[in-house]
């Protein structure tokens, strides 16, 4: 399955930066997004933001990598600038946001 | 009973009709599929299916002449409104899927067998309890409402996750919830047909079956209310509660 810009960046970084391999660093991320209901394939850079300072942390505590990783991860996702997927598709939340338009 | 049953289907109907209206201007505006169709659904369900539906029986016995087109009516009107659900909830929560129009398609050509079916009945069918179509109908009707709870409650449980962290709005999520709550109300109504012979050897499950459609129809009509209709004060309930407002 595709992913995401966000996703993809991230996951690169935090395997470099960390004693994560590739597929632990991807692991890790998918499942800190499906905790936060969201998905690899559709987040945001902001919705990377929040899950990475929200989430992120305890995470990478329980697999015993140093929380300031997640700093260098934010700090690098805000300098990428990278441009969130277009998605053609309207999201439930989308269409039931409008639902209650008066 | 029957005086309450009958006051819960008209209190339904005249929210339906309110909610029904507003969607379809909204859709007017927004051009958006998924608001049309369910605001059909109310009106064509609502407005015509299911009151048709209710007469047609009433009718059956003094104007079998009568019972005919209205019953007609009734059951063009409940296959138009559970088709219009199906594109909703295809539209809503799978329209990126490839199965999606092939699921769509099937169930339709079956919303329209047991029309053809409904609309064959002969003048002693119609009367209550006499259509040998309606289990049917109801396996029909209740599988799109079931597939709408079943998708509404599986993308509410990750919204709900989002809101916690400050990531979707618990206004929508509510609404989400309250739509996903009464397509659960449908699929119920659907089933307690169905069970009906099964019921009937512990209670009197038929005559019990106005108030449970009253009492079910009013729940419905206020979670139509407060997901599509909702008043200043309740979303500010839900916001507060949600921890974003503190008033």
């Amino acid at each position: 399955m595709a992913t995401s810009e966000s996703f993809t960046g991230v996951s690169q970084e935090l395997e470099r930066i960390s004693s994560l391999e590739r597929l632990e660093a991807r692991g890790t991320l998918r499942l800190v997004l499906k905790k936060a209901g969201l998905e690899a394939s559709t987040v945001t850079t902001r919705q990377m933001q929040v899950v990475i300072r929200e989430q992120l942390p305890e995470e990478l505590r329980n697999r015993g990598v140093q929380e300031d990783v997640c700093e260098h991860l934010l700090r690098g996702l805000t300098a990428a600038n990278l441009s969130d997927t277009e998605v053609a598709v309207e999201s439930p939340e989308e269409v039931f946001q409008r639902l209650g338009g008066s | 009973m029957q005086l309450f049953g009958l006051a819960s289907m008209v209190a339904y109907c005249v929210t339906a009709l309110v909610i029904g209206v507003r969607l379809v201007c909204l859709a007017r505006r927004t051009r958006g599929l998924p608001e049309f169709m369910i605001g059909s659904s109310l009106l064509s369900g609502a407005m015509i299916g299911y009151p048709a539906t209710v007469v047609s029986q009433l009718l059956a016995s003094e104007s079998p002449a009568l019972a005919w087109p209205v019953g007609a009516a009734g059951s063009i009107g409940l296959a138009v409104s559970t088709a219009c659900v199906l594109i909703a909830w295809w539209k809503i929560y799978h329209a990126t899927t490839r199965w999606g129009p092939w699921v769509v398609f099937a169930w339709a050509v079956l919303i329209a067998a047991v029309l053809v079916l409904e609309l064959g009945r002969s003048g002693a069918e119609l009367g209550p309890g006499a259509n040998p179509w309606e289990p049917y109908r109801m396996i029909v009707q209740g599988g799109v409402f079931l597939a709408t709870a079943w998708s509404g409650f599986r993308y509410h449980a990750r919204i709900r996750r989002r809101v916690r962290i400050g990531l979707a709005d618990p206004v929508v999520a509510n609404r989400i919830w309250l739509w996903t709550i009464a397509a659960s109300g449908v699929t119920l109504q659907c089933g307690y047909i169905l069970v009906v012979p099964l019921l009937n050897s512990i209670f009197d499950a038929l005559r019990w079956m106005p108030a449970f459609y009253g009492v079910l129809g009013l729940f419905l009509a206020l979670c139509i209310t407060r997901a599509f209709y909702p008043t200043e004060a309740y979303l500010r309930r839900i916001r507060r509660r949600a921890g974003l407002e503190t008033t």
